[in-house]
């Protein structure tokens, strides 16, 4: 195990950490909740909205079809927006903060 | 032998050959401990994304939902889509603070400032039961495929598992994680283009417009069954947290060199695995249309759509694929068990961390065997079990056992040794008990009421437990750890935190 962070403590107090830590956790709980919204949305449907799933929207492609396809595209867009942000936003925080850390 | 059976034998051969031939070669980059376990952290984000794919789409979701949407229609694509939506909320909440903490196995982050003893030891049980349960299975959906897929040679069922374990801990003996990812890569690949294919020539048919295709299924198919909102909700727990607890998922997160390459495969792998699951729910509608469902077994819809469509040498293709798919996924399992067993429990608990590195290394080696016989024997005890539940419970044990003990270690300060030993063997025994006590087990493997007279009811009414014991877990995990406070390890939170949130430090 290395011993790099305890020779870094005083980092912890620096206000860009704090700052990274919140809006890490704000980010990822943000989007933690979106997929849940998105997935109990589909459940509840499902145990509720029975028929609207055989309606027809595209010729004969139905709701159903289509709500299933965008839960698993939204569910990948999610990453892709986590992944969006972490190579914008996260990854500069970080590198600012190794550059200040003692190896 | 007919053509298809030569074609499968054939692919099968190749793929075996090809898988040895890597292993050979894998061999003799796999002299460390940091190579057995994690191939020396040299794999990148996109590889690692097709590996995980590779462990995650199992024979059981390419067949088994093709079937289920074949014959039940919509339900079964519920299935398709529960089993995507674990993989954001473990790139949100898990994947780079898992990375950035451990070393091989979840459990180093669960034991990273807390009594590494009693941690490794509850954390490899939750691990080595999860993978016992899923390679179950794993091993007799094996075994019986094999029996349906190359029916016309004969193959007993037996011969099938002990010849699936036996490839099995050849790939992870000789090969270590190097050996075992790149046969998930290439099985990914074979499997993702195979279905794709297959889905070509099914739009074919309908000259490439889905609306002819779905116009010719049953409207009662396009619904979703009815099923109780309990029941959906409990499943769709187990699978979203399911995920970010299974072993042999989480190790993968440690074969790549950093945490940005560890949030770029989740990327990748959702990519895939979603492309995959709307393959696959495509081929059941295929299937319903073209084959008749009624004269074969659930499990064999996509192979039998291949022979309708492609004829018997894409039979055999798509047979060997599917059996090429088991034979990774049991070796990604049996990896993540005997790490479990040697890391976790020998060098961890017996050893108390002090191992030499050539002492390590054939330590995973007497793992593997281990674990490669207790699959093969577990394989032949379990011959006639349901598999589905199996799976069911597996992901129920991650969610309940694994995931919170987890979660809570990264994001709590003041989480203890003894709240996260309980937690976990809360989520265990709540898991497995009341599934034992649901309406798969009892009165249906136990308590089976007598021939004539009415049949037992289940104690507990749901199939899957994990609404009750997900939440226990958090609770008995939260309580254990206020009436033990800890200090000592309050204050290794916040060193934890510059390595957790900004690798500073990381393995």
């Amino acid at each position: 195990m290395s011993d790099a962070p305890r020779g870094n403590l005083h980092l912890l107090e620096d206000p860009e950490f704090k700052d990274l830590v919140s809006r890490k956790n704000r980010f990822s709980i943000n989007l933690t909740i979106v997929t849940l919204i998105v997935y109990y949305g589909f459940i509840l449907l499902l145990a509720f909205k029975r028929d609207l799933f055989a309606s027809k929207i595209f010729g004969n492609v139905t709701f159903g079809i289509l709500l299933g396809i965008g839960v698993i595209i939204a569910c990948w867009a999610l990453t892709g927006v986590y992944v969006r942000w972490a190579n914008d936003k996260y990854d500069a925080m970080v590198a600012r903060l190794q550059e200040k850390a003692k190896p | 032998m007919s053509s298809s059976s030569w074609v499968a034998v054939s692919f099968f051969f190749a793929f075996v050959g090809s898988t040895l031939a890597l292993t050979y070669w894998a061999a003799k980059k796999t002299k460390t401990a940091k190579e057995f376990y994690a191939a020396g952290r040299s794999i990148t984000g996109f590889q690692n994304g097709l590996a995980l794919a590779g462990d995650y789409m199992s024979a059981a979701s390419f067949l088994g939902i093709a079937g289920l949407v074949a014959t039940k229609g919509y339900d079964g694509l519920i299935y398709s889509v529960g089993f995507l939506v674990g993989w954001p909320i473990c790139m949100f909440l898990i994947a780079e603070p898992l990375r950035n903490l451990g070393k091989f196995t979840f459990a180093d982050v669960v034991a990273y400032r807390l009594n590494p003893r009693p941690i490794r030891t509850a954390a490899a049980l939750g691990s080595i039961l999860t993978v016992l349960i899923y390679l179950t299975a794993q091993m007799v959906g094996a075994g019986k495929l094999v029996q349906l897929l190359f029916a016309e040679l004969h193959l007993k069922y037996i011969h099938a598992v002990i010849g699936v374990g036996i490839l099995m801990m050849v790939y992870v003996l000789f090969g270590g994680m190097k050996a075992t990812t790149w046969v998930q890569i290439i099985k990914a690949i074979l499997l993702i283009g195979g279905a794709t294919v297959l889905v070509i020539m099914i739009l074919r048919k309908f000259n490439f417009n889905p609306s002819a295709l779905f116009g010719q299924v049953s409207e009662e198919m396009m619904k979703p069954g009815k099923k109780s909102p309990m029941d959906r909700i409990s499943l769709g727990l187990a699978l979203m947290f399911g995920t970010a607890g299974l072993p042999h998922i989480l190790m993968r997160f440690y074969t790549v060199p950093d945490a940005k390459q560890a949030r770029k495969s989740v990327f990748y792998a959702t990519g895939w695995i979603g492309y995959f699951y709307i393959l696959t729910f495509t081929i059941g509608f295929g299937a319903a249309v073209l084959v008749d469902m009624k004269s074969i077994n659930l499990n064999m819809a996509a192979p039998e759509l291949a022979k309708v469509l492609g004829g018997d040498a894409f039979f055999g293709f798509l047979s060997a694929v599917a059996f090429a798919t088991i034979l990774a996924v049991v070796a990604g399992l049996a990896l993540a068990g005997a790490s479990a067993l040697s890391h976790d429990l020998y060098v961890g608990v017996i050893k108390k961390g002090e191992a030499t590195e050539k002492e390590q290394v054939m330590v995973a080696r007497i793992g593997t065997i281990t674990l490669g016989v207790l699959a093969v024997l577990l394989g032949i005890v379990f011959e006639n079990q349901n598999v589905a539940y199996m799976v069911g419970l597996a992901f129920a044990v991650a969610a309940s056992a694994n995931f919170p003990a987890l979660l809570l270690s990264v994001v709590w300060r003041k989480y203890t040794t003894w709240g996260a030993v309980s937690s976990t063997v809360a989520g265990l025994v709540l898991s497995i008990g009341l599934i034992i006590l649901g309406p798969d087990v009892w009165g249906q493997v136990i308590a089976v009421a007598p021939k004539g007279s009415p049949p037992n009811p289940p104690i507990f009414p749901l199939g899957n437990p994990a609404i009750v014991s997900i939440p226990a877990a958090f609770i008995v995990g939260i309580i254990v750890s206020l009436l033990t406070p800890d200090p000592v390890a309050q204050a290794k939170f916040e060193d934890e935190k510059l390595r957790t949130y900004a690798g500073i430090g990381a393995d």
